[in-house]
Order: structure tokens, then sequence, then C-alpha cells
């Protein structure tokens, strides 16, 4: 278990390697544009050739915020019953 | 500038920290942590090539990183409570059943 450790941890530090290397060698960038992007660019894009994506990925959150909201619930009585009266004393 | 190779670079070592975080923590909490790490390396890697190379597909991509990020902590966060609630920890090492 010891050595398994060991292996990960070196194989970690030589992905590392591996990858800082590949990612900064000058080859990749090599040629550039002088193009400027602007917001203005960005919105057309987003609202555009992307825009059923994004409508996707809303609905995508919203689900996971019906998520997040369902597994916080609270169902403890007196909560329920705090609830119910709307949040008035009796 | 800052030259994208060196931005690329700190991307990548960005990426491994998180990794290695991933891997060897045992606290649910610093997991999520370090996975977010590991997007926001993505996401600087996204942002630094759209700017060489003045392509929009990267800022788009960057963006929809990071709202997927927030839907990920918004759940990740929630399951934790839960988990919580139900085994009074959240280290990763004891809590291995998916059922109550």
């Amino acid at each position: 278990m010891r050595l398994l450790s060991i292996l990960a941890r070196v194989g970690l530090v030589f992905l590392g390697a591996v990858l800082v290397s590949a990612v900064s060698a000058d080859i990749v960038w090599e040629d550039s544009s002088d193009e400027e992007i602007t917001t203005s660019d960005l919105a057309s894009a987003l609202f555009g050739e992307w825009a059923l994506p994004l409508l996707a990925l809303g609905f995508l959150m919203a689900m996971a915020m019906v998520g997040a909201a369902y597994l916080v619930r609270d169902e403890r009585l007196v909560n329920l019953e705090w609830e119910l009266n709307g949040g008035e004393k009796e | 500038m800052i030259d994208p190779a060196w931005v690329s670079g700190l991307a990548a070592i960005l990426f491994i920290i998180g990794l290695w975080g991933a891997f060897s923590r045992k606290n649910a909490i610093v997991v999520l942590m370090c996975i977010e790490l590991m997007l926001n390396a993505v996401n600087l890697q996204f942002v630094a090539a759209a700017n060489h190379w003045g392509d929009v597909t990267g800022w788009v991509y960057a963006i929809f990183a990071i709202a997927i990020a927030a839907g990920e902590v918004a759940i990740g966060l929630a399951i934790f409570l839960s988990m919580y609630g139900q085994h009074e920890t959240i280290s990763l090492d004891e809590v291995n059943l998916l059922k109550n």
C-alpha cells in the first residue's frame, strides 16, 4: 500500500512535468492573432451560435438548484408548522 | 501582455495541485475545493488560448465551465449537509454507503 502511494505521487509529479512542458511548448503558441475580442463579440456568440447550449445550461442549473433545495429541506415538525401558519405565531 | 505559455504553465501546475488534493485529502469540502481548483485551471487555459488566437469560443467555454462549477458547488454542499445530518461526519473514508 505504501509503495502504491509513493508510485501514485511519482506518477502525479511526472504527469505534472509532462503537462507543463506540453502546454508551454513554443510550437503550441507559434501563430497568434491580432484580433481583439470584445464583450460585444462574446454576447453575440452567446446569444447567436451558442444560444441553444446556453438554454440547456440554464435548464440544468435550474434543475441543480431544485435538487440542492430538495436535499437540504428541513422536515422538522416545528418548521413545517411555522411554514403552514405563514410564519406567524399562533 | 503576459506570454500565454507562462499562463498555460501556471494552469497546468494549478491543475496538478488540484488533482493531488482530490486524490489525497479525506475531507469532502477540501476535495470539492480541489476539484474547483482544477476547473479554474482549465478556465485559465481556455481564456489564455482564446486571447492568443482571438477566438471567442474559449471565452464561451470558460463561462459555461464557471456556471457548471457554481451548480456543482451548490449540489456538493447540499450533499455534504445531508451526509453530515446522517453520519455526523464528512470524512470520505467513513462515508462509504450511498444509502441511509
